[in-house]
């Protein structure tokens, strides 16, 4: 197994680099200057030629990349004019706020998707046979809305009309004061310092955000869930299981652990696309964490802070997948087999 | 035997279970928090001296030498003070106000007296108030508005323009000699009617402390260009200062105490970053925010009338400028008729009243029309919805069966595509095919100001100074950067030549309106309309004055 980890993680190398390399061939061959942007309308094209010259866009394509990558190995990914800070500082204060609101979101995605879908899709009576044409229409539903629109609704509704719910604006209440930052994630940090108020503050502040994405995202799983486990119940051998007598728990046990593998795979990709379904989200309430980074990055041609994006999404993306690969070789032996840790 | 310490398949199934019951329990007990905790939060911020406003980004420098946005431009008018300012006058009854752009009414703000000039024109004497401090606790000198525009010259981005406009010496030369502390001496190359009215532009004069600027300075940076724009706020004379900027999330500006003119009523303003209108309305609405802005016309129509907030819709000092502008240099705006039949063809009033919905103005001439020396009399395309002229002009210009061209849109400015969409649909009729090329802001700019487009674009920018000779020069001076549709012509250069270096007076008057008929009649680009500055605010909030640059002087806000 160790072995197997060990492999996967140095496969981790080459495919960062291709990623590097595609992320800073794409934003050089974005329309837009960088130093047009800088400068505006107003500069004159010596200004603007003087500042190409100074932020080396002028050299050949090979010398920016090297300068680049030499930049990464140093733990320097640029500095992002729009801020005017290094981008590795803007990600690192941005970063845990948009990985904790898609891990919590993911987590209720799971939760309820798990609850439902296996309830479905182990039981079949009148009540599941509703609860099919509901989620039916409910994957239709959420399919067709988009995030952004959900979002602007769920304002509306819970914060203007029936104020029920905090301003949608930040993490938390400013007025309480910052929480003492330990891992930047204020629910953790919060947690950790037994900080009540702002925990609650940031709960409530949780809600409309993290209600948006699973009300986008819960459907495709739920399928998943209840296709998948509703096959095994199908299959030959729970048949077998059943005509001989054993238990319903142990027969649940067996159709569960042959459902597992696609409802993972499906969750970890799921995953990785909560990063590009929270752009939009945090946008609505300025949630202030690397997808809005990214929003404003492309429109005002940042190409440091937008590489410096990309490279925490593919990584994020990567870890995830090695994650995938090594809970099936946990669920299922053969994957092991087949990648030679025996 | 299994290690105790690994989970087990079973085990996993059954905290996944556990988790699963948990979370949902754990979101109700924060729902049955939320109402009381967003009651309180709008009630505190309510209370006590404190503005909040809504802005769609936050700023992004202090450094007037680089692009700066809206957030950015307010930033400055509030940390950095002006040399003078526009006295202003009540705007209907709704507690703001709009300028007078009058020098002669003008309030001095940092200058003690008002600046005069020699016999010849050419030598400006400026004093400065005694007893000024900076945000560092430095006092005012003449010495800081020498190393000011010498800062211009030397960093030569767009402070470059300033001092060209002004009509300092060339950059070689030096403009300045300072007299004593408070005295300052600064000389143009020809007489120069603009260099007084620039003085109330902040971005092209404004002033800095030099002592806290230049103990900011490296040798890699001999112009503090780093340090200026994160913590220029310590070299301002203005109301506010910085205490806190969190990229992303706020800047908070807190009143300066020792600032000359009397510490401001309002202790704290915030400017909080919500990048979605839609949230800006709800927030303004509920009261969460005092002031927000850059919102769609549907959704300012939605606040009107709402209870608790009132929409300033500024119909008096438009700065705001919309064109589409037409690429002089290429096939077929290079030939004047085409561009005369779409400056007949495209419906003035009906963007103003469909796409607008009455928050902004026909414009019906070159220059703003609150600008001095506007010549209504120039127009001559009425309010254009003309198809029927313009197939003649387009049958004598050999396009009878019309062409198809690129129309650009800037993505961040959706009114603009609403426009664009307008005027694709009315040029159809007459054979006009616009094909729209949606594009980011950066990529926008950088395809209009190379003049890197294949037919036209839409385009707004603001001209900060009201003056003729400042807006001709800007966008249709065969020289100038903003000269984005390409245009040139001998005849009008001499004419903005002589705007930029002739006195206010009958001369310069019957120049202005020469320039405005030929411009008119050679339609460098289609004068689509004037965007108004708007305002939706909270009833509490008064005092807001619509000036120029469209921001708010936060000294002058009142909170009932």
């Amino acid at each position: 197994m160790i072995k197997f980890i060990g492999k996967r993680l140095a496969l981790l190398v080459p495919q960062m680099l291709a990623i590097c390399f595609v992320s800073f061939l794409l934003t050089r061959l974005t329309p837009g200057s960088q130093a047009r942007a800088q400068l505006g309308s107003s500069a004159t094209e010596e200004a603007v030629a003087q500042l190409e010259q100074e932020l080396g866009l002028n050299d050949p394509w090979p010398v920016q990349f090297g300068r680049y990558l030499g930049g990464i190995v140093r733990g320097d990914l640029g500095t992002s004019w729009t801020t005017g800070q290094s981008v590795l500082d803007d990600i690192a204060q941005r970063a845990p706020a948009t990985l904790e609101l898609i891990t919590v979101a993911f987590v209720v995605i799971m939760a309820l998707a798990l609850v439902l879908g296996l309830a479905g899709g182990f039981t079949r009576n009148a009540l599941t046979r509703v609860g099919d044409k509901i989620s039916y229409v409910y994957s239709l539903m959420a399919g067709a809305v988009p995030d952004f629109w959900f979002g602007m609704i769920v304002v509306f509704v819970f914060y203007y009309t029936f104020p029920i719910a905090v301003a949608p604006i930040g993490q938390y209440d400013e007025g309480l004061g910052d929480p003492a930052l330990i891992t930047g994630s204020v629910l953790v940090d919060a947690l950790v310092t037994l900080d009540l108020p702002v925990l609650i503050s940031h709960l409530d502040h949780l809600i409309l955000p993290v209600l948006t994405l699973v009300f986008i995202n819960t459907a495709p799983i739920l399928r998943m869930v209840r296709s998948s486990v509703g096959e095994s119940m199908r299959s030959g051998y729970i048949t077998l299981a059943r005509a001989n007598g054993l238990p319903q728990r142990q027969i649940v046990g067996y159709a569960l652990r042959s459902a597992l593998p696609p409802i993972i795979t499906l969750a970890g990709v799921w995953y990785t696309m909560l990063i590009a379904g929270a752009v939009l989200t945090e946008t609505i309430f300025s949630w202030g964490g690397v997808g809005q980074y990214a929003v404003q990055a492309v429109q005002n041609a940042d190409w440091a802070a937008l590489q410096g994006v990309v490279l925490l999404a593919a990584l994020l993306s990567l870890l995830v997948y090695l994650a995938i690969d090594l809970l099936h070789a946990w669920i299922d032996p053969r994957v092991r087999v087949r990648g030679g840790s025996r | 035997m299994a290690d105790p310490q690994v989970i087990s398949r079973r085990n996993l199934l059954k905290r996944g279970a556990a988790m699963a019951v948990a979370l949902p329990l754990l979101g109700t007990v924060a729902c049955s928090r939320t109402a009381s905790s967003g009651q309180q939060q709008r009630s505190s911020s309510n209370g006590g001296a404190q503005l909040t406003i809504a802005v769609s980004a936050l700023l992004a420098s202090l450094d007037r030498e680089f692009e700066i946005g809206a957030a950015s431009m307010e930033a400055m008018n509030n940390v950095f003070e002006p040399l003078v300012e526009f006295s202003n006058r009540p705007f209907k009854d709704t507690g703001s106000r709009v300028p007078e752009y009058d020098t002669g009414k003008w309030e001095l703000r940092l200058l003690a007296e008002e600046p005069k000039v020699s016999d010849d024109g050419l030598t400006w004497t400026l004093v400065f108030r005694e007893g000024v401090k900076s945000h560092s606790g430095n006092p005012l000198v003449a010495a800081d508005f020498a190393y000011a525009i010498e800062r211009h010259q030397q960093v030569w981005s767009l402070g470059s323009f300033y001092n060209f406009v002004a009509g300092l010496l060339p950059r070689e030369r030096t403009s300045w000699k300072v007299v004593d502390d408070r005295t300052l001496e600064v000389t143009t190359e020809k007489p120069s009617p603009l260099f007084k009215i620039l003085l109330q532009n902040n971005f092209a004069f404004g002033l800095f402390d030099s002592v806290a600027s230049k103990a900011a300075a490296t040798s890699g940076d001999p112009w503090a260009k780093e340090w200026m724009k994160a913590n220029g706020s310590l070299a301002g004379h203005g109301p506010y200062t910085i205490t806190e900027h969190r990229p992303g999330q706020q800047t908070v500006f807190t009143a300066f105490d020792d600032y000359f003119r009397g510490k401001p009523k309002v202790q704290t303003v915030v400017h909080r970053q919500v990048d979605s209108s839609s949230t800006r309305v709800a927030l303004l609405r509920s009261g969460e925010v005092d002031i927000v802005r850059d919102l769609l016309p549907t959704e300012l129509k939605s606040l009107e009338g709402a209870p608790g907030v009132v929409v300033d819709n500024f119909n008096e000092s438009l700065f705001l400028l919309l064109f589409m502008m037409l690429n002089n240099g290429v096939e077929p705006f290079n030939d004047k008729k085409v561009r005369q039949a779409i400056a007949h063809a495209v419906p003035y009033n009906k963007i103003v009243s469909d796409v607008y919905q009455g928050y902004a103005s026909p414009w019906k001439g070159v220059i703003s029309r609150d600008y001095p020396y506007f010549y209504a009399d120039a127009w001559t395309y009425g309010d254009g919805a003309n198809p029927t002229k313009a197939r003649e002009l387009l049958e004598e210009a050999g396009h009878a069966k019309g062409f198809s061209c690129e129309l650009l849109v800037n993505s961040s400015e959706p009114v603009s595509e609403q426009v664009a969409i307008l005027i694709q649909s009315t040029l159809r009729d007459i054979g006009i095919d616009l094909r729209l090329n949606k594009l980011a802001a950066a990529a926008f700019t950088d395809r209009l100001t190379g003049r890197k487009y294949e037919g036209a674009a839409i385009w707004q920018d603001l001209a900060l100074t009201p003056d003729i000779g400042y807006n001709c020069f800007l966008y249709y001076r065969s020289t100038a950067f903003a000269n984005v549709a390409g245009y040139a012509s001998d005849e009008t250069d001499k004419l903005v030549d002589k705007l930029l270096t002739t006195m206010d007076g009958p001369e310069r008057e019957e120049t202005a309106k020469e320039f405005q008929r030929r411009i008119v009649d050679d339609s460098p680009a289609i004068f689509l309309c004037q965007p108004h500055y708007v305002i939706a605010r909270r009833d509490r909030v008064k005092g807001i004055t619509a000036y120029p640059s469209r921001t708010i002087r936060f000294d002058e806000v009142e909170l009932a």
